[in-house]
């Protein structure tokens, strides 16, 4: 037999040592005495690559999410801004439906006169509280001296028609041409009519001249038209009394009346006519 | 010093496997293409395809051992398959020693042979389901590719610590020429 070189000899003992220490350490996997040292080569490889690989795995892992959070946040205020936008737009629209359901309810409350619905197409900051100009005119059935509501009340007359839009002088206008017939309910049931003559810009009311100077005006009570006169029906409210001025011998000579709340800002305006 | 720089290198290499296994795992279920790195494997058979049968062997063995004991948990059958691989992989030393391209091809069949070799014992046992074609296409052919610029690589630093281990002898056989003529010249 060929004898083994020097080489030959060392792998031979080291193979030994290698397979006796691997069934000795394999003979006592169960015992918790063999997981020490068993143990400390993986320890050893967990710490030197595992450890820090997974270390560096999750810090670049945690960078790549903060970025992600950041998308995320720019992306959620970006919709924030958007839902303000949205809450805007939402009160603006319920708030037109407030009002639409209100006309309704005005125009099925006048069933015996001629209503016409159309929105305000023009109001310039220059004639702001004197005229409107809204979208219907003959081609709907509009005619001239027909009065305009919103769903809070009165607040013009139609003083031109065309044939799709017309104009409408409101109640605040300094140059109303035509007089309105109204009436004031009493505490006692009776009524007292008068005409709405002008607008007084300091007080910020209509200026109303009653018929029947004794009688007893308050302070609230609510002045609707009467009807007579004019192309409009009766009972369409104008305006509450917030003044009363008498003179010198206590006879009254001019109640002021607040035009209707939303006299400054209003969309969907009804024209009411008697039917023909 | 060629022994210590064969343990080390070994040693790194195996360490190097379990990161890059650890930053690319394998895809068991063979829906991505992964690969698995054969490091320790071929510095192996680049240590050993010189040697006599005896010696590859006996290294063959013993480095499976040392990996079974160090890199996986429990015996495997690294302990019969790297010797009996060894042995083959210095069948053409002569040709691989005169050309890298012989010894690079010599080693990439080798290594294809060891990746097949579990395959076919887990497929007759039943315990694996995937088609060779399947397990080819979406295991072995990227760790083949992978490991042409691996291995050459490899082949390239042991060149290079041969050439430093010439010059070092070389070196130190001028050295020994130099003190036997110094002390020659002293006797005289």
């Amino acid at each position: 037999m060929r004898k083994l070189t020097r080489l030959q000899k060392i792998l031979s003992i080291l193979i030994c040592i290698c397979l006796i220490f691997s069934f000795v350490m394999l003979s006592l996997r169960q015992n918790s005495l063999s997981n020490l040292g068993y143990s400390a080569w993986t320890y050893i490889k967990y710490g030197l690559i595992e450890h820090p690989l997974e270390s560096l795995t999750n810090s670049i892992s945690d960078l790549s999410n903060l970025w992600h959070v950041y998308e995320d946040n720019e992306f959620l205020k970006e919709e924030l801004a958007q839902q303000r936008s949205y809450k805007t737009l939402y009160e603006e629209e319920r708030n037109k439906n407030e009002d639409l359901e209100k006309l309704l309810d005005m125009k099925n409350s006048l069933l015996d006169a001629l209503t016409i619905s159309c929105s305000v197409v023009q109001r310039s900051a220059s004639s702001w509280k004197q005229t409107v100009t809204i979208s219907a005119g003959k081609a709907q059935g509009v005619k001239e001296n027909m009065i305009a509501i919103t769903s809070e009340g009165a607040i013009g007359l139609v003083e031109s028609v065309q044939s799709a839009t017309s104009i409408v002088r409101l109640l605040t206008s300094e140059d109303l041409v035509n007089d309105i017939a109204v009436k004031i309910s009493l505490e006692d049931g009776s009524s007292v009519e008068g005409v709405l003559q002008s607008y007084d810009p300091d007080k910020g009311a209509y200026c109303v001249s009653l018929f029947n100077n004794d009688a007893q005006v308050s302070i609230g009570q609510s002045v609707a038209t009467s009807g007579s006169g004019g192309n409009y029906p009766s009972g369409l409210f104008v305006g509450t009394v917030v003044d009363v001025s008498k003179s010198d011998d206590a006879i009254i000579s001019t109640v002021y009346v607040s035009p209707v709340s939303n006299m400054k800002s209003f969309e969907y305006v009804l024209v009411v006519g008697n039917e023909e | 010093m060629k022994t210590k720089f064969y343990i080390g290198l070994l040693f790194v290499l195996g360490f190097m496997e379990t990161a890059i296994t650890f930053i690319f795992p394998v895809d068991y279920q063979y829906r991505a293409v992964s690969f698995v790195p054969h490091l320790c494997l071929t510095a192996l058979f680049l240590i050993v395809f010189k040697r006599n049968w005896l010696d590859r062997i006996l290294i063959g063995f013993l480095f499976g051992i040392l990996y079974d004991a160090l890199f996986q948990y429990g015996f495997s059958f690294h302990i019969l398959i790297y010797p009996l691989l060894s042995v083959l992989s210095g069948i053409f030393s002569d040709y691989m020693d005169q050309d890298n391209r012989v010894l690079l091809f010599n080693i990439l069949i080798l290594m294809f042979l060891y990746d097949c070799i579990p395959f076919f014992i887990y497929k007759f046992l039943g315990k694996l389901s995937v088609s060779f074609t399947t397990w080819f296409i979406y295991f072995e052919l990227s760790t083949l590719l992978i490991h042409i610029a691996l291995i050459a690589v490899l082949i390239y630093v042991f060149n290079v610590f041969d050439r430093y281990e010439a010059i070092q002898r070389i070196r130190t056989q001028r050295l020994e020429k130099k003190k036997y003529r110094n002390l020659r010249l002293s006797r005289k």
